[in-house]
């Protein structure tokens, strides 16, 4: 399983990204981050509306196992309260693009 | 020359305006009598309302509200959670808390309601003397500030690659101008017209910073985010120079900003809606331009004209160039066919190559 996370946005307009490769985890990492898709019910929300309020973060997380995929384009406002937590997570691993 | 509003003209209704003389402070009398002595058209309304006499107590409330304009800040303490608006740690009047963000966000708002005031006669975010509500300490070490269509939202920002938010007061008079859009022009926070709600916040933004320090247009620096951005040498965005307010940063590279239609970026809806932080930096160059062609205090002519297409000539799914001829129709209006300010305007949007 791979998930793809990438946020833009926000005032000073700067890129996070991530990729998690499932495999490369430690098993704590794996436990937790299995934990938090459940939670999340990643594959079963309702489409959430992209577009952000003023200088708010924007998210687009694709998870991708073995049988499906989905990929979610989220502002952080309309985050539902299940997908919280997960992209707590991933911002929080995810790093800063340097742009040239 | 322009028309500031004054709501007491247009919204106080006669018996008011007669309460107001009675019982009102003296500003509150002698803008009362003024208004009345000024019109016809309001004595006839006043003798249609003596005629048949109706109390509209909300009415009433909003008009006095709106008539007196009072500044009202709200500053909240999120203490590192994100559930808002927190917890009410300075109103106004009340002494400064030895807070820096409680602190700065109440001065900084304060600076920023003076200008739309006394500068353009506007009365708060909304023109009808909206409190300006502010939460600080918002989130862990966040990175950001926003404004969540009710409020200004400032986060710490985590030490290493950001200070706090409110260190900088463009930056709270951008999330604050946010609101003044919502309420005016209420552009889409997308593309084009998303670009164009982003530089009118940078604009005012600016303008707030150097009305501060007392600034004309050749001595600013016209940098935003010159202090949040930590290192000394960065900030986050240049309405002078587009693409140069941070180079070869460590983590984060270089300004990616174009300051001409040449460099405009054709970006995605989910990739910063559109570009909305990236294409600012077109429209935010154009300001540049006009601003050092008017010179002295960049607020008086140049700003004027912005806030006036803002709440006159825009719609919401306004795009770059329409925002350009409407400024220059604004020019025109304010300062007359063919004048100086009009000239200015123009060859700023043409040598950004809007036009």
């Amino acid at each position: 399983m791979k998930i793809l996370f990438r946020q833009t946005g926000g005032f000073a307009g700067l890129v996070k990204s991530l990729r998690l490769d499932f495999d490369e985890l430690s098993a704590d990492d794996r436990d937790l981050v299995r934990s938090l898709l459940e939670a999340s019910h990643f594959f079963e929300i309702p489409e959430p509306a992209a577009r952000a309020l003023p200088d708010e973060e924007q998210y687009v997380i694709t998870v991708d196992e073995q049988e499906r995929s989905r990929t979610v384009v989220v502002s952080k406002s309309a985050a539902p309260e299940d997908l919280r937590s997960l992209i707590r997570y991933l911002a929080k691993r995810a790093a800063y693009e340097k742009r040239q | 020359m322009h028309d500031i509003r004054h709501p007491i003209q247009c919204i106080i209704p006669p018996y008011m305006l007669d309460a107001m003389v009675q019982k009102g402070a003296k500003k509150v009398r002698s803008s009362a009598l003024k208004a009345m002595k000024q019109s016809d058209h309001l004595r006839m309304q006043r003798s249609m309302m003596q005629e048949q006499p109706r109390v509209d107590r909300e009415g009433l409330m909003a008009a006095v509200e709106a008539h007196t304009c009072r500044l009202t800040r709200r500053v909240y303490d999120a203490r590192n959670h994100e559930t808002l608006p927190g917890y009410l740690t300075r109103g106004e009047g009340d002494p400064p808390t030895h807070d820096g963000a409680v602190d700065e966000a109440y001065d900084g708002a304060g600076d920023t309601w003076n200008l739309y005031h006394d500068e353009y006669g506007r009365c708060s975010i909304d023109d009808r003397g909206m409190i300006l509500d502010q939460t600080v300490h918002y989130g862990e070490e966040y990175n950001n500030a926003f404004w969540n269509g009710e409020q200004m939202v400032y986060g710490d920002g985590d030490g290493e690659l950001f200070a706090r938010f409110t260190t900088d007061v463009d930056i709270i008079a951008h999330e604050l101008t946010h609101g003044v859009t919502q309420y005016e022009a209420a552009l889409v926070y997308w593309f084009q017209s998303g670009a164009l709600n982003e530089s009118f916040s940078d604009v005012f933004g600016a303008l707030v910073k150097q009305r501060r320090l007392g600034q004309e247009t050749k001595d600013a620096d016209w940098l935003i985010g010159a202090n949040v951005l930590l290192g000394g040498q960065y900030a986050l965005r240049s309405m002078k120079a587009p693409g140069s307010a941070y180079q070869n940063h460590p983590i984060i590279g270089s300004d990616p900003q174009p300051g001409t239609m040449d460099d405009y970026r054709d970006l995605p809806a989910w990739e910063d809606n559109g570009g909305v932080h990236i294409n600012s930096g077109i429209p935010n160059h154009a300001f540049y331009l006009a601003a050092m062609e008017l010179g002295g205090f960049a607020w008086e002519k140049a700003g004027l004209i912005w806030y006036r297409t803002l709440c006159d000539k825009l719609k919401k799914n306004t795009n770059f160039v329409r925002a350009a001829k409407a400024t220059i129709q604004v020019a025109r209006e304010e300062f007359g066919a063919g004048s100086r300010e009009e000239q200015a305007v123009q060859k700023a949007w043409k040598d950004v190559k809007v036009l």
